[in-house]
């Protein structure tokens, strides 16, 4: 089998991953609340109902796209 | 947003949202291409000595109320991940939201006192993606076969045929635990052959909860996760990783969800500015 991107349960694994993984840099420089990251578990635990974005039309760009890279040889 | 949070907003004046770290050593910062960032902003590379920072300029953080919005954001920022990583390699990527500020002098700052790091993470992903694969399980054809062929629950079935209602209730109980039993011990093998199936192509692998902070509406109701695993694999093992999982993917009852390839969102490590150079 070959890995999807485009698929609801895909846009679902990233958004996850997206808001919970990905390098934490920890420098004087980075903007924070009290050393809390500014965007927090209330975000994400609001976010349900990933599929429904496909109706906004949101990954319209992102889905032609990723077909166009994944026709090419 | 709390009262801190409007406070952080009100203050930045000349942000950098930072998307992920490239290696720019061979491909020049400035090709970038036409990719867009979140709220149209133009992306750029800030680069010390061959590592460069993705960004755009921001006056503040971003958080909102409007939920759509923030998936917006949230999209775009893969799509500005996808877009360098075709021109750059593999990128070390960053949380959503990082943002530094003190313009490009804090971040080429941070770049320089960071770079054996940095450079050490980026040769290390270097040709590796992140895979995402999901053992989702309908227990049904499992235990019809099991009801069928198990000595001890046909034992128990024969007796409840021939037992008083008191009795009968504790064979069903016996029978309900045995079923069980023989249910749990099916999910730890299917969990243990994904592990094996995917470890002699995975240059990494992570288990994670099988649940999500998202709801997933499409997952039915009869399947259930039972193994979440983050697997690093090279791209060029890509097919091999897929073909192990065709293997498990046949069994009864059984359904892969294989996604990527990502960047390394899960094996990105945290990056402190006082720490030791492991260079």
């Amino acid at each position: 089998m070959n890995p999807t991107k485009r698929n609801s349960h895909a846009i679902v694994e990233f958004v996850d991953v997206l808001l919970r993984d990905g390098a934490v840099i920890q420098a004087d420089a980075i903007v924070t609340v009290a050393g809390v990251p500014l965007l927090g578990i209330s975000l994400r635990a609001a976010i349900a109902g990933m599929t429904t974005m496909t109706e906004y039309g949101i990954f319209d760009g992102w889905d032609a796209d990723h077909r166009r890279r994944n026709a090419q040889p | 947003m709390t009262p801190a949070q409007s406070q952080a907003r009100a203050q930045l004046s000349d942000g950098r949202y930072v998307y992920c770290v490239v290696d720019t050593t061979s491909v020049p910062s400035a090709s970038v291409g036409e990719t867009t960032g979140i709220d149209d902003e133009t992306v750029r590379v800030v680069s010390v000595d061959g590592v460069g920072a993705v960004v755009h300029d921001c006056t503040s953080v971003y958080d909102a109320d409007d939920i759509d919005q923030v998936k917006r954001w949230l999209v775009t920022h893969q799509q500005v991940v996808d877009d360098v990583s075709d021109v750059f390699g593999t990128p070390l990527p960053m949380r959503f939201d990082t943002v530094f500020a003190g313009g490009d002098s804090a971040l080429t700052d941070w770049l320089a006192d960071t770079h054996p790091r940095l450079r050490t993470e980026l040769d290390g992903f270097a040709g590796c993606w992140e895979y995402r694969v999901t053992l989702l399980w309908d227990p049904q054809p499992f235990e019809a076969h099991v009801t069928a062929t198990d000595d001890t629950l046909q034992a128990l079935e024969a007796r409840q045929a021939e037992a008083d209602a008191g009795t009968t209730f504790l064979l069903e109980k016996q029978y309900d635990a045995r079923l069980a039993e023989r249910r749990r011990a099916r999910r730890s093998a299917l969990a243990s052959d994904l592990s094996a199936a995917v470890e002699p192509v995975a240059t990494q692998v992570a288990s994670q909860d099988t649940t999500t902070s998202l709801r997933d509406e499409s997952v039915s109701e009869r399947h259930t996760p039972i193994a979440r695993l983050a697997v690093l694999a090279p791209e060029t093992d890509e097919s091999a990783l897929g073909s192990q999982l065709d293997d498990i993917a046949a069994r009864d009852g059984v359904t892969i969800r294989f996604t990527g390839p990502w960047p390394p969102y899960t094996f990105a490590p945290d990056i402190c500015t006082d720490e030791p150079n492991q260079a």
